[in-house]
């Protein structure tokens, strides 16, 4: 473990606030700058006791209530960043399968892997770093098919942390605890009644997104009895260039997550073994990296 | 797209948009530094604060997140004497090991509490500001950019004090790092 991490595990993961610190708390903002601290102290300072039973109890009823939904979900959401967990990725693009894969993230280390069910994938991560196993063959810019040099199985980059919702897919397969944290910007998080699992019984909150240049995407995030996320659903729904109003195709992704506190033992590849980024480039473009310069769409890897 | 919670209006409904977006993760930062009791208070505390001051917040000088962090930071401040208190208690802690089970039984779980009696010494001798550095940085998983606008010092600023700071919980664990080729946060 390194220093940071040592610093994390010592100062521990406290248990998220109750229901009548949030409700006071959430009260405390919207009162008049000279009753601020008075409702916060009746609400805070005298639950259970008797002195101020019939103070406590009016303030309570006055001022307490359970946290929203969005808060809920979104705790669930921020614990994740302080376990470690398998995760499961089933993709579908218009109702076909469109891949599967499943891994370990240890999210307070920030490493992690990920594996193609097929086998022929596989992604390790290291902090923002990520390492992809090369397929053996490649289509050029000419669109010959190729082969990589034998020597290289790796190509190294760095994650681009998904700016939007729209990315979550993308993160969840790469950083899942700081993708799943893009649900801070979903427009609407409720409540949408009782979820389980194997093992597991708790809540099911329904989110929605802002649409953003034809994309809209909705789904469900189910948070289990100890405050921790099993499942996210969540479907993309791409509109019609030419007509808004139709969906032209929608992409589903279900990701699920147990195993919660799983060992995760991740290796970087041999240094001999990652291809230089300029001639990953070079391979799939034709071109030469102008020397400073960043393809778009991807950041390599110093 | 803009980050809805950075062009927040400072009406009630929006900034209680902000509230459920990040009461949960702020309230978790100070729990951490400061006793329980104290954490609610410094928690809501914030928010108030915030919400008093939402007409002087800049969206263009950087989204919300960094500014709670950077008001709970100075409020945790006031506080300095029960953070020290905390750190002196771990002190004087017996570093025997412990019998656990389940998800706390991992081993880098029982490598911290060996360590954890050096740790609180090395966190309580850290200069405050360096401490909060650090914190924002390890806890806040605030990127060196993000401490800078919280704390609305440079960036430079920020660097140092986290370099210095990790030197020194570094050396207090040993002066050893089996993950050093790689920094945990970029800037």
């Amino acid at each position: 473990m390194d220093e940071l991490t040592q610093v994390r595990a010592f100062y521990g993961e406290p248990a998220p606030p109750s229901a009548e610190v949030m409700a006071a708390a959430r009260q405390r903002w919207r009162l008049p700058e000279s009753r601020r601290r008075r409702a916060w102290h009746r609400v805070v300072l005298p639950v259970g006791t008797v002195a101020a039973g019939t103070a406590g109890v009016l303030a309570l009823t006055t001022f307490t209530g359970p946290p929203s939904a969005r808060a809920q979900a979104l705790a669930a959401v921020h614990r994740i960043g302080a376990q470690s967990f398998r995760v499961h990725i089933d993709v579908q693009t218009d109702g076909q399968r469109h891949s599967y894969s499943a891994g370990e993230f240890d999210a307070v280390r920030g490493i992690g892997v990920v594996r193609d069910s097929d086998g022929g994938g596989e992604q390790r991560f290291f902090g923002d770093v990520m390492y992809s196993a090369l397929p053996r063959r490649y289509q050029g810019p000419d669109g010959r098919t190729d082969e990589f040099p034998a020597r290289y199985r790796w190509s190294k980059g760095v994650i681009r942390p998904p700016k939007e919702l729209d990315g979550l897919l993308y993160g969840l397969s790469k950083n899942p605890q700081r993708a799943l944290r893009q649900l801070d910007r979903a427009k609407e998080i409720t409540a949408a009644g009782p979820a389980g699992g194997s093992g597991w019984h708790g809540t099911r909150y329904a989110f929605t997104t802002r649409k953003a240049e034809g994309i809209q995407a909705a789904g469900t995030l189910d948070v289990d009895g100890a405050a921790g996320v099993r499942r996210v659903d969540i479907t993309w729904s791409y509109a019609a260039k030419n007509d808004p109003t139709k969906i032209a195709h929608t992409v589903h992704g279900l990701v699920t997550f147990d195993d919660f506190g799983v060992g995760v033992a991740v290796t970087e590849p041999p240094p001999a073994q990652v291809i230089p980024v300029d001639l990953q480039y070079y391979l799939l473009t034709g071109h030469h990296l102008p020397p400073g310069s960043r393809p778009a769409g991807w950041i390599p890897a110093p | 797209m803009t980050d809805p919670l950075v062009t927040a209006r400072p009406e009630a409904g929006d900034f209680g948009e902000i509230f459920d977006a990040y009461f949960v993760e702020i309230h978790r930062y100070v729990a951490r530094r400061l006793d329980r009791d104290i954490a609610d208070d410094v928690a809501a505390e914030t928010f108030s604060i915030a919400f008093r001051r939402r007409d002087v917040h800049d969206p263009r000088r950087g989204p919300v997140r960094p500014w709670l962090y950077g008001i709970a930071t100075n409020l945790i401040a006031k506080h300095r004497r029960a953070e020290a208190r905390r750190l002196k208690a771990v002190q004087l802690l017996d570093p025997g090991p412990k019998a656990e089970t389940g998800e706390e039984g991992t081993l880098d779980r029982l490598a911290a509490e060996a360590v954890r009696p050096r740790l609180a010494r090395a966190l309580a001798g850290l200069p405050p500001r360096q401490r909060d550095v650090l914190l924002l940085v390890a806890l806040g998983g605030l990127t060196y950019e993000e401490v800078a606008q919280a704390l609305d010092i440079p960036y430079g600023t920020v660097c140092s004090r986290f370099s210095r700071a990790r030197a020194q919980i570094r050396e207090a664990l040993g002066g050893t790092n089996p993950t050093s080729a790689q920094e945990d946060f970029d800037g």
